[in-house]
């Protein structure tokens, strides 16, 4: 605080904002002499405490999937600490939101030293970090200028709104505020999918159609009726973290009945710690082998459920394959080697792909054959791999042959389903550009639009790119260096100034990717603004309608996003269309009576701020997956060509024949295991043995929050060894390491630790780079080690498969 | 000695729920505003386990982990106020938790060599030593401890011991965790499925520089 | 290492300890008077270490202005507090025989006053062996720290005396030279007692239940421990070889011996403060 507070007053600030922090040290004054031990003379100063608190119901907004109630504790404007949902007696099922470390953390990353104080323009060399305060006419001039001249010069389409997820619960601001303004002014480049689940969605509507379930399966409080429990990489413990969300709901499922759970994973995690029965630990990258085996064992044993395939699915053998199939394409051929490649996926031949002993895959195989229900479940580590849509897809064969499929207790195989309650949102308008990127080839889209077709690149919408990226409009995100794969090549390609000519960011510090723009806007917190927001998407059953009311005031001349974008339509002289005369506050109170109207239930605005977010349990009726197709799939069929599950997709085997792949990537119309490109397999392994695999760490969410040094403490970031292969390199646990590949290097500490199996090794994404003189990294950042090259099938992002060596820095 | 408080409280560490999110230990540095170094609440990983490679290059291992959320325990018969010099740290009568008078303390850090459970917690800055003091506060206040409430698995709970050992039981020896006879810790835990006795030594704390 | 200046404080109180007790010892059954005097006036350093050491000591305490407040703890017997107060008690003891010499006050009371001084000198070894005699830390929790901490008064007391008669030996004349005699014995047979004693202590220390291997902890332990040996072989033996060989006069040689043996000691206190490692090593 003490530093924050010298670097507010040493810098030149508005008399308003020297005020505010004048009593801000005050403030500061009084919260250090009530933290003292003895906070003694108790009774006086805590009621005296409490009359001059105020508490504010507000929520962390992050990207973990989760909306977690905050109420902030402010005296004299300044936060003294954060409680979160504290009401009620705790019932599971109406249980409180609690929130997790983070955001607990949150008084800290919103009194950061690295916050944006006022607007900046770049001096000096693009990424260099040399920045220059402007006003904010100056900023808004500037950006209405450069948005004139991109659109006059090449076009809309060279307007690239980039993927950001920092604030995912905005409704009203930030990517509705950006997006319905560059639909006024005529429209941006869009991408399609993203980061988080890009291959599994992009892949499993082709097994059971669009919509739901193309990525969510059936609810994890269903878990509580199943018999078994398999989850592949599924690690809510770390990445749904939240008390109101799905570890909680998964921990009572799992208790309630003491269901049986096998988790695969290279990694012991803390999904684990005893609560799971057996820990299968998997080689990266082979999750489809393994399947493979099992089918073959529960092929052999007549353990599937053949009247379900016969009825419900295409493609597992002869009787359902279709017509323009060649003879032997079907499921089963191609697991007892009478498909093309001849090979039987026998046990022992999944064993020394998967490293998992083949006596142990038949003892799951007959587990899984056995048990019903069975509840089968992905997390997305799985799909972030050099062929994650075939892993995903080949995941879902489980349930799918065992007809563990629609029924109570059962799921497709997917990440779980929530309960997302429907609050309104901002309306943004019409967006005339209708090709569409995939949200990982926008580096590509810089430098070689020209060569992007939609049967190379996966363009949607269109079959080429008119124009290359020219301005990046980058909204609460660090992709655009920190997140994105392969941070050096993305800098060489951004550095050349004449190909991306304008990076707008907004940010609320000094990320990364922030010292790449050229004009630097500072954003209001989440916890500074109005809101309606609900739970997020992964929440489990609990639905919340979550009130954010400022708790303090905008500090330093942060804006809101809906008030620059304002700013931005006024100077094409589109003010009055793009507020209708409303102020942000108007909107979120005009919204929320529309949504009262449909949810007459929820309480008034006025009520909802001072009580606190509104809480509703899922309806039982939607939490079992396909369940109205189970019970009558005529009258629901799903939206695969056929209306039945698609285990043989022409889809898939058109694509397949007519996009141009490069050498050793592989579509395949039935899911099947592809020995792919830097998997242990790969010679590249005589230079770069190790498998490295990123995870989503309870530390930060993604890069956010890096900055609060008291979880860079709780949580220190560190590559997972086994024992043995730090024995062989001569590491000893807390070493520094340099990891590194043809790609870049990174530095960072060992933890040497039999929770991550030999052969791989694991570093949490999201950490800031950090280079140093030499050009490498010291800030333990993942992306300097990943790589640009996509996904076959969705172009996705396979961030999960590398191949490094590591040694004593 | 003195005489005995009137009704000690203490604390439920359910070690089978625990995540080792480390909620627990950001929102107590959150409340009391303590820095980097001072950790009143500690989540300690102690795992072990072997890896074994069979001839076609597959493994078998037995790997264990779990998570022990301590603060301060408020011992019965703390080795903290025990060493104390100054009576610094003391065992209030009403409610037997163990504060640390701040304006006493003389930063001797004693205390800290002497308690097994690394509670005391020496505050650079103030240059006094400081402590989980049981949220009493809150407590006089009839409110949970911050770390309890917002513990996300809800693993952990306090109250009087004696009702929370009439409720759990009297497991207090699990490790990392020291014999608990050295100082009788206000204390009950329950075991994860992987939880070793105190003196294991088939386990290591894995993440030492966390805590 | 938040300890150093508890090594500090320790090993220099302990040899303090040691040179007194050795001239008390001296004083004790002396008879003339002009040495007498001679011998009182050395104590003054006694009196100089002792500050110096208890400064030390205050370094570490990150409220010293508030040290009178270990007052408090002697009602429940801190073993800190009684440390502290043997510690200021042994000093005020030497301070007064000190001053009775020099004033004149009381001669008949005057070696009931030094003998007093010594059983506290003797009452400071255990009392300082106390404080880390801690049943939560099994390291410390034995009779090795006693043993360790008394010989570290022997093993710098000792040579330190001599060298303190050796500055005299123009004054002292043959009296000095059959003391420095008698004292290189006394210090062979204490360098033979730590040669042995602290290597079965280390084989001791290997045999402790702990959580982790206690001679593995630090890179540096193994050359720590070896330092100190080879300091305590060199220190204590030059002295003695040329004690016992006739130079008993040379100042020189044994300041060299005093400063290494101190030197070892402190090595083996830095060793020794590392080691705390709890039952559990949480
Ligand atoms: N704490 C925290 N929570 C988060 C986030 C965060 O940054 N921090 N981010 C949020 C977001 S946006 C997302 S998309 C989700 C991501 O959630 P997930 O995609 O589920 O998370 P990951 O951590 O990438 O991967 C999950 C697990 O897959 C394992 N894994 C990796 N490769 C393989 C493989 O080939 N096979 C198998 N069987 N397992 C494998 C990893 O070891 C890891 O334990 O998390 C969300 N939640
Ligand atoms: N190697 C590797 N890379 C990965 C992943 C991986 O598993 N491995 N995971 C990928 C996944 S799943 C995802 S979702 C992406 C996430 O990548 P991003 O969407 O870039 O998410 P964050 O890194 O959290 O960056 C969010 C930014 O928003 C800022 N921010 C937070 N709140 C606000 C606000 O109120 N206003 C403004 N203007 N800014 C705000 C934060 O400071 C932060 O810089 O990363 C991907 N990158
Ligand atoms: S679970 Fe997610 S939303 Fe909730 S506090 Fe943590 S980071 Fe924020
Ligand atoms: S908050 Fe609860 S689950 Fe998380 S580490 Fe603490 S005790 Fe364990
Ligand atoms: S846990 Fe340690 S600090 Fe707390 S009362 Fe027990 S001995 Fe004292
Ligand atoms: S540091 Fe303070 S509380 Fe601890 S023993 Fe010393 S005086 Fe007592
Ligand atoms: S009881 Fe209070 S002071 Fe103690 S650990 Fe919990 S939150 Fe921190
Ligand atoms: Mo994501």
């Amino acid at each position: 605080m003490k530093k924050l507070l010298d670097s507010a007053l040493s810098s030149i600030v508005k008399r308003r904002t020297f005020m505010k922090w004048g009593t801000a040290a005050g403030g500061a004054a009084v919260v250090a002499g009530n933290a003292l031990p003895l906070k003694a003379i108790a009774a006086e100063s805590s009621s005296e405490k409490k009359s001059e608190e105020k508490v504010t119901w507000t929520a962390c907004m992050v990207n973990c999937g989760s909306r977690c109630p905050l109420q902030v504790h402010t005296k004299d404007g300044v936060i003294t600490h954060v409680e979160s949902d504290n009401r009620g007696d705790d019932v599971y099922g109406d249980h409180q939101i609690r929130a997790c470390l983070r955001g607990r953390s949150i008084k800290q990353r919103v009194y950061n030293p690295d916050r944006l104080k006022y607007p900046m323009k770049r001096v000096g060399k693009r990424g260099e970090g040399r920045f220059e305060r402007i006003s904010w006419d100056e900023a808004l001039d500037t950006i209405a200028r450069q948005l004139k001249y991109t659109i006059d010069t090449y076009g809309n389409d060279a307007i690239y709104y980039q993927y950001g997820s920092g604030t995912q619960g905005y409704k009203t601001d930030g990517p509705f505020a950006g997006k319905r303004l560059l639909n006024l002014i005529g429209g941006y480049l869009p991408y399609y999918g993203n980061y988080s689940w890009g291959q599994i969605q992009f892949a499993l509507p082709f097994t059971y159609g669009g919509g739901r379930p193309a990525a969510y399966g059936s609810f994890t409080s269903e878990i509580a009726n199943a018999e078994l429990l398999v989850m592949f990489g599924y690690n809510p413990a770390e990445t749904r973290m939240s008390g109101g969300g799905e570890i909680y709901e998964h921990t009572n499922a799992v208790n309630s009945k003491n269901v049986r759970t096998i988790i695969i994973d290279p990694r012991y995690t803390d999904t684990m710690l005893g609560k799971e029965s057996e820990w299968i630990p998997i080689r990266p990258g082979t999750d489809a082998a393994l399947v493979e085996a099992i089918a073959w064992v529960l092929i052999n044993e007549q353990m599937v459920d053949e009247a379900f395939l016969e009825k419900f699915c295409v493609g597992y053998d002869e009787k359902t394959l279709p017509a323009s199939a060649p003879k032997n394409g079907h499921y089963k051929a191609h697991i007892l080697g009478q498909g093309p490649d001849g090979i039987e996926k026998t046990p022992e031949w999944a064993a020394t792909i998967t490293g998992i002993p083949a006596k142990k895959i038949i003892q799951l195989a007959r587990e899984i054959g056995s048990a019903k229900p069975a509840y089968i479940i992905q997390g997305t580590g799985i799909q972030r791999q050099a062929n994650g849509e075939q892993a995903s897809r080949a995941i879902c064969m489980l349930p799918i042959l065992t007809g563990n499929i629609g029924l109570a207790g059962t799921n497709t195989g997917e990440m779980p389903g929530n309960y997302g309650f429907p609050v309104k949102t901002l309306p943004i308008g019409n967006n005339p550009i209708k090709t569409a990127i995939p949200f990982f080839k926008w580096t590509d889209a810089i430098h070689r639009h020209h060569e992007m077709t939609d049967k190379t690149d996966g363009l949607q919408g269109g079959t080429h790119l008119k124009n290359p990226i020219k301005f990046i409009w980058q909204y609460a995100g660090n992709i655009t260096i920190n997140q994105h794969s392969d941070i050096n090549r993305t800098k060489e390609i951004l550095s050349d100034e004449s190909k991306c000519e304008f990076i707008l960011v907004f940010e609320n510090h000094m990320t990364p990717t922030a010292r790449f723009a050229d004009i630097l806007l500072p954003d209001i917190t989440t916890i500074e603004n109005y809101e309606v927001a609900s739970n997020g998407y992964s929440s489990g059953s609990l639905g919340a309608v979550i009130p954010l009311v400022p708790a303090i005031e905008p500090m330093y001349e942060c804006r809101s996003a809906y008030d620059i974008c304002s700013g931005i339509a006024q100077r094409f002289g589109l003010e009055e269309q793009y507020t209708e005369g409303k102020t942000h506050e108007e909107w979120v109170a005009e919204l929320y009576e529309l949504m009262r109207k449909e949810q007459p239930q929820v309480p008034t605005l006025e009520d909802l701020r001072r009580d606190g977010p509104y809480k509703q349990s899922a309806p039982e009726s939607i939490r079992i997956a396909l369940k109205d197709f189970r019970s009558n799939p005529n009258k629901h069929p799903l939206g695969t060509p056929s209306g039945k599950i698609e285990i043989y997709s022409e889809k898939l085997a058109t694509i397949a024949a007519e996009w141009e792949l490069p050498e050793g990537d592989v579509v395949t119309p039935i899911p099947q295991y592809v020995t792919t490109w830097e998997s242990h397999l790969d010679p590249l392994t005589e230079k770069y043995p190790l498998q490295l695999i990123g995870f989503h760490t309870k530390g930060r969410v993604h890069s956010t929050y890096h900055n609060v040094a008291l979880l860079r403490e709780a949580v220190t970031d560190a590559v997972w060894m086994n024992p043995a292969d730090a024995e062989a390199r001569g590491v000893k646990d807390g070493d520094m390491l340099k990891v590194w590949n043809d790609r870049g290097e990174t530095r960072i500490p060992a933890k040497v630790s039999p929770r991550i199996m030999p052969g791989v090794a694991a570093l949490a994404e999201g950490a800031w780079y950090t280079p140093g003189k030499d050009g490498v990294d010291r800030g333990g950042s993942f992306n300097v080690l990943t790589t640009h090259r996509n996904t076959p099938l969705s172009k996705g992002n396979p961030m999960h498969t590398n191949l490094v060596e590591i040694a004593k820095a | 000695m003195t005489q005995l408080p009137m009704k000690q409280l203490g604390f439920y560490v359910d070690t089978a729920k625990c995540t080792g999110c480390k909620t627990c230990q950001l929102s107590c540095k959150d409340e009391n505003d303590l820095k980097v170094g001072v950790n009143w609440r500690r989540v300690y990983e102690y795992g072990g386990g072997d890896w074994m490679q069979n001839a076609d290059g597959t493994y078998e291992q037995n790997v264990f982990a779990y998570y022990t959320s301590i603060s301060c325990n408020h011992c019965a018969q703390p080795a903290c106020t025990k060493a104390c010099p100054t009576g610094a740290m003391h065992k209030r009568e009403q409610d037997g938790l163990v504060v640390v008078d701040g304006d006493v303390c003389v930063g001797c850090r004693y205390c800290e060599m002497a308690c097994p459970y690394g509670a005391p917690q020496f505050d650079a800055e103030k240059k006094v030593m400081t402590k989980c003091d049981g949220c009493y506060d809150r407590v006089e206040q009839g409110r949970m401890p911050i770390c309890i409430e917002s513990c996300p698995l809800r693993a952990l709970e306090f109250g009087p011991i004696d009702e929370l050992r009439a409720k759990y039981g009297t497991e207090a020896d699990i490790a990392p965790l020291p014999d608990s006879s050295l100082t009788l810790p206000s204390l009950v835990m329950k075991a994860s499925r992987h939880a070793k006795p105190s003196g294991d030594r088939t386990g290591r704390i894995i993440n030492t520089r966390e805590v | 290492m938040h300890e150093l200046p508890l090594v500090f404080f320790t090993v220099l109180a302990q040899g303090t300890v040691g040179l007194f007790l050795v001239l008390a010892c001296l004083l004790m059954v002396n008879s003339d008077n002009s040495r007498q005097q001679l011998l009182n006036k050395m104590l003054m350093v006694v009196l100089v270490l002792l500050g110096i050491s208890g400064a030390a000591a205050m370094t570490h305490l990150g409220q010293p202005l508030r040290a009178i407040n270990v007052v408090f703890g002697l009602e429940h017997l801190s073993a800190l507090s009684v440390e502290i107060m043997s510690t200021s008690l042994f000093g005020g003891a030497v301070l007064t025989y000190v001053a009775m010499t020099h004033f004149g006050i009381l001669p008949k009371l005057q070696k009931l006053v030094l003998a007093g001084a010594m059983g506290l000198g003797v009452l400071l070894l255990l009392a300082i062996a106390n404080v880390y005699t801690l049943a939560t830390v099994p390291a410390w929790n034995s009779g090795w720290t006693v043993f360790q901490f008394v010989m570290t008064a022997f093993v710098v007391g000792i040579p330190a005396a001599a060298l303190m008669l050796r500055t005299q030996s123009v004054l002292l004349g043959a009296y000095q030279k059959n003391a420095d005699r008698a004292m290189a014995t006394l210090g062979f047979l204490v360098m033979g007692v730590v040669l042995v004693g602290y290597p079965l202590y280390l084989f001791w220390l290997g045999q402790v239940d702990l959580p982790a291997n206690p001679l593995g902890l630090f890179e540096y332990h193994g050359s720590l421990m070896l330092a100190r040996l080879a300091l305590l072989f060199v220190g204590m033996g030059l002295w003695v070889i040329s004690a016992t060989r006739g130079s008993n006069t040379v100042v020189g040689l044994t300041a060299f011996s005093t400063i290494m043996v101190l030197m070892a000691e402190l090595c083996g206190r830095i060793f020794f403060y590392d080691l705390h490692m709890f039952a559990s090593g949480m």
